[in-house]
């Protein structure tokens, strides 16, 4: 069910790059995977609802107050931006 | 002095008595893991500045006569997925190869504010998936009790660093069994909390339904005392819970235990039988009702976990596009960057992982298996809930087999996650569970997973705490 269309145009949504050989490899690799998950049609989930929490939680409000991070803090992160452009994240082009 | 093997508390009264200082304990621990690391290879990152400086705090504290907390002093390892400021912090990634962590992470947060003394950050695979920590991008762990096995993962060297006595204790993380099969594995003591009953802020997201951080020591003490510093409600963290102090209060004279015979069938090696079996006799010996129970979901457990946790993988994985942080690949326009930063930084697995998720997620295949996978998943955390309504816990392997030889299972997908198989439904439950040591097999250590009611880690911790003296 695999086929290699299929490969490409998930690594598109993905926005990952892969090589001839990687695609082939994982052509392989989920079309084994895929057939071993196959046995999951044979519970029967009529009327069962999608799990949503592994805990009984509640929505979480809190007040939409801006809670200011250590200057140090954004520092750090901006440091570390591939590209920048003054305190800026420089990003290519879009349109 | 010998330092070796020392615990939390015993070291706790030696700094009291002054026996020895912080200083001298963490200058052992250094040159431990300076004489191990050749050959067991458990750290990615070493922190001597950080460590001596915490350590110094510590003897200041008792030269000025101040109270001392259970960790004050504690030379401990952190998995290189949960950030400690200042350091490194890689995922074991070449995408995040050169990272360096902003901030604490609420649990380091919380070590910090005991005094614990960070050593520096353990090995994993990339991204914590896998389930040997041969797939880190950096290097091959070692399982100190057979260096040509695996130590398990993905907290792979969170394990080998307590089994080489280069740490007290370390902090792992738990998707699938990240804690337990590598605890199992190394001979030590990992529990996966209740999910919710550690925050989160600062670990690097996997699988966000079923992510946890948890403690891996030598003993069941030394993991509670780790678990009481860390657990709790914090702000920063939405899915984190107020952490009730209600307990179950069972100790093995009155506990009724659960047996579910899903987990003692087909692919279970008998050694690995045979040594849970007799763990489960001791307890019955100390007094336990055993009984016998299903958990009839069992075997759609694994196939079930790897659709969730590689389709929110593909969407937490997202934010490594080259831009905000990380290795970025020069391209002449914006999706380029992403592809190109994304497909060089990643590797095979994180790769594999996240073309499951994308496809189980992408339009035309969402309802036939991730919808589907959600609806399974209900079904598995209701076998729990319902088995808990009769047992107090749950005693199962950690995994069908001990400690693997390196190589042996990391070029086969399905092989590597079927070592997954008896972990993975107690996370998607939610439920928390803890690996102990309960014999082995040749040389090779054997876990046994004790598995509690949501948020009954004292529990867990009292009746892990008889069987090891048992079990001695």
């Amino acid at each position: 069910m695999i086929d290699e269309a299929l490969v490409k145009h998930i690594a598109r949504l993905a926005r990952l790059d892969l090589s001839d050989n990687e695609r082939v490899k994982i052509q392989r690799d989920l079309s084994s995977i895929l057939d071993y998950i196959t046995h999951l049609n044979e519970i029967d989930v009529k009327g069962v609802e999608p799990f949503c929490s592994a805990a009984s939680l509640y929505s979480v409000m809190r007040d939409d107050d801006v809670v200011p991070e250590s200057l140090r803090v954004i520092q750090e992160i901006r440091d570390q931006f591939p590209h920048r452009e003054g305190a800026y994240l420089k990003v290519k082009e879009i349109l | 002095m010998d330092f070796s093997r020392l615990t939390i508390k015993e070291i706790h009264k030696s700094l009291l008595d002054r026996d020895f200082s912080a200083r001298e304990l963490a200058m052992h621990y250094l040159d431990r893991i300076r004489k191990e690391e050749s050959e067991i290879a458990a750290f990615l990152s070493t922190s001597e500045d950080l460590a001596l400086e915490q350590a110094e705090q510590t003897d200041k504290k008792i030269a000025a006569g101040e109270e001392l907390p259970l960790l004050s002093g504690v030379p401990c390892a952190i998995k290189d997925v949960i950030l400690v400021e200042g350091l490194l912090c890689t995922a074991g990634s070449r995408i995040l190869e050169n990272y360096k962590a902003p901030y604490d992470a609420t649990s380091i947060v919380r070590l910090k504010s005991q005094g614990a003394v960070i050593l520096g950050k353990t090995n994993l695979d990339e991204f914590a998936m896998g389930s040997s920590t041969e797939h880190s991008a950096f290097k091959i762990t070692r399982n100190p009790h057979d260096l040509e096995r695996v130590p398990g993962g993905t907290s792979g060297g969170s394990a080998a660093a307590i089994a080489a006595d280069e740490c007290v204790f370390s902090l792992g993380s738990d998707t699938g069994g990240s804690i337990r099969q590598p605890a199992s594995f190394c001979g030590v003591v990992g529990l996966k909390p209740t999910y919710g009953a550690v925050s989160r802020y600062g670990l690097m997201a996997h699988a966000s339904s079923l992510d946890q951080i948890g403690p891996l020591a030598r003993t069941v003490q030394d993991c509670e005392a780790v678990f009481d510093a860390i657990k709790g409600r914090d702000p920063k963290d939405s899915t984190s819970a107020e952490y009730p102090s209600s307990s179950t209060g069972r100790g093995l004279n009155n506990a009724i235990i659960g047996v579910p015979k899903e987990y003692f069938g087909e692919g279970l090696e008998s050694q690995t039988r045979e040594i849970i079996e007799k763990a489960i006799k001791k307890a019955q010996k100390a007094g336990a009702k055993i009984k016998e129970i299903s958990l009839p979901h069992s075997e759609y457990a694994l196939s079930c976990y790897y659709l969730i946790v590689a389709s929110e993988a593909s969407a937490n994985l997202a934010r490594f596009d080259g831009i905000k942080y990380g290795s970025s690949e020069p391209a002449p326009d914006l999706l380029e960057v992403y592809s190109k930063s994304r497909g060089s930084g990643f590797g095979a697995e994180v790769k594999r992982r996240i073309m499951l998720g994308t496809f189980a997620l992408s339009s035309g295949y969402y309802d036939a298996y991730y919808l589907k996978a959600q609806k399974a998943r209900t079904l598995i955390k209701q076998d729990f809930v319902d088995a808990f309504k009769t047992v107090d816990f749950i005693f199962t392997p950690v995994s069908p087999f001990p400690a693997f030889k390196i190589g042996e299972k990391v070029d086969d997908p399905l092989k590597m996650y079927l070592s997954d198989i008896l972990t993975v439904p107690i996370s998607l439950a939610g439920v928390p569970a803890l690996s102990l040591p309960v014999g082995k097999d040749g040389h090779l250590p054997v876990g046994m997973q004790i598995v509690g009611k949501h948020f009954d880690e004292s529990g867990i911790f009292q009746i892990s705490g008889q069987l090891e003296k048992i079990l001695g």
